[in-house]
């Protein structure tokens, strides 16, 4: 019998949208209270597909997804990045992380702009071609509660060239065995066409090595973000208590459009 | 634990930025210490061997330049030839046509896309 799959998607709404969840009133502050995506998801999961959209132009938001029953929520999908240009966006990320059937989903989020909406749909992905050891556990690293994004990584004046590793996390929290990384647009609605090819590496600073090499992504100036926004899951083995950090190179020197941010996403 | 920023100590260009630093630091290298975290509103300057402050975002202003680039002439002759207060009206209305593509990065094209 070869492998079967069932796959349903949770948080449709009467449009073309996902559950809208609005951000706390207050800017760049996390609500006390989720909103519901489904009150009981109707099949279990092994990995979960997120798609979080805005409409909303030049505004960084976070979310948290949890599960488990109105005010006694666990967040499973901490600080989930979502980096708007121009126009609408979404940000897609997969998550090999199972849930049960019969589980309540709900997010919350914040923004750089209070009371704004982002859209929110699950994707319940049931036996799929992974690891037979199941993953449970999501952490991030790098997010920017301050300022509803993430670590700016700024490749230096000289293009085409890798600039210097900037730290992410000091010592990872927990194992990673897939890595998942979101970019962020610094709500920078002016940006340049440009290229860029990104690494992440672990180890101290001055010994770091080179983990995912030159991973490739655009910045597009008529939307103001980028390609492929989340990359991921690359499926690794990264011990707690590593160093992480993340270096880039870019087709442009612009001192403000070189930039961008990162966040990371660690899967156990 | 404190941030540290290492650089190449013959050319000045950063190399690493963190509060995890190899012990001992490899040859070539030279450890500053920094009072926290550089913020992005910094940029490291390699002949100076600091963080200095990054050069503000220049824009261009895309109404300004219907009003003195060249190419569009043939429009600046009409508005030179319109009294004030209409011209005022049409600045306006063009301001709100215009929206968010007001305003362009330098290297963009002038035409909207």
């Amino acid at each position: 019998m070869g492998d079967t799959q069932r796959l349903q998607t949770v948080g449709t709404s009467g449009g073309s949208r996902g559950t809208v969840v609005t951000s706390d009133a207050v800017a760049n502050t996390k609500p006390a209270t989720f909103t519901q995506i489904v009150a009981s998801t109707p099949q279990a999961a092994q990995a979960i597909c997120i798609y979080i959209m805005s409409g909303t132009s030049g505004i960084d938001f976070l979310l948290d997804i949890a599960v488990g029953a109105s005010s006694a929520e666990q967040i499973i999908c901490p600080d989930l990045l979502l980096s708007c240009g121009n126009g609408d966006h979404i940000f897609t990320y997969y998550f090999p992380i199972a849930i049960p059937a019969g589980t309540r989903i709900s997010a919350r989020s914040q923004s750089t702009t209070g009371g704004s909406n982002a859209f929110v749909l699950v994707v319940l992905i049931e036996q799929t071609f992974l690891p037979s050891s199941q993953l449970a556990r999501i952490t991030t690293y790098g997010a920017n509660v301050a300022d509803s994004g993430g670590t700016s990584i700024d490749p230096g004046a000289t293009i085409n060239t890798k600039g210097a590793w900037v730290e992410i996390t000091a010592s990872s929290v927990n194992p990673i065995k897939a890595l998942l990384f979101a970019l962020g647009v610094q709500v920078n609605i002016t940006r340049t066409n440009m290229e860029h090819r990104i690494d992440i590496g672990i180890g101290a600073a001055g010994s770091e090595q080179v983990l995912l090499p030159d991973v490739q992504v655009v910045q597009n100036a008529s939307s103001d973000s980028f390609g492929q926004a989340v990359q991921g899951p690359f499926f690794v083995s990264i011990p707690a208590g590593t160093r992480i950090a993340v270096r880039q190179q870019a087709s442009n020197a612009d001192a403000t459009d070189r930039l961008f941010d990162v966040v990371l996403y660690g899967v156990d | 634990m404190p941030w540290t920023a290492l650089y190449d100590t013959d050319t000045g260009r950063l190399v690493s930025v963190g509060q995890v630093v190899s012990d001992p630091l490899p040859a070539g290298l030279t450890a500053v210490t920094l009072p926290d975290r550089p913020q992005d509103s910094e940029m490291w300057d390699a002949p100076s061997r600091a963080f200095v402050a990054r050069p503000a975002k220049v824009l261009v202003d895309r109404l300004a330049e219907l009003l003195t680039d060249p190419r569009y002439a043939d429009f600046q002759d009409v508005w030179a030839n319109i009294p004030a207060a209409r011209r005022t009206a049409l600045r306006n209305a063009m301001i709100r046509l215009l929206g968010r593509h007001r305003f362009r990065n330098a290297a963009e094209d002038t035409g909207l896309d």
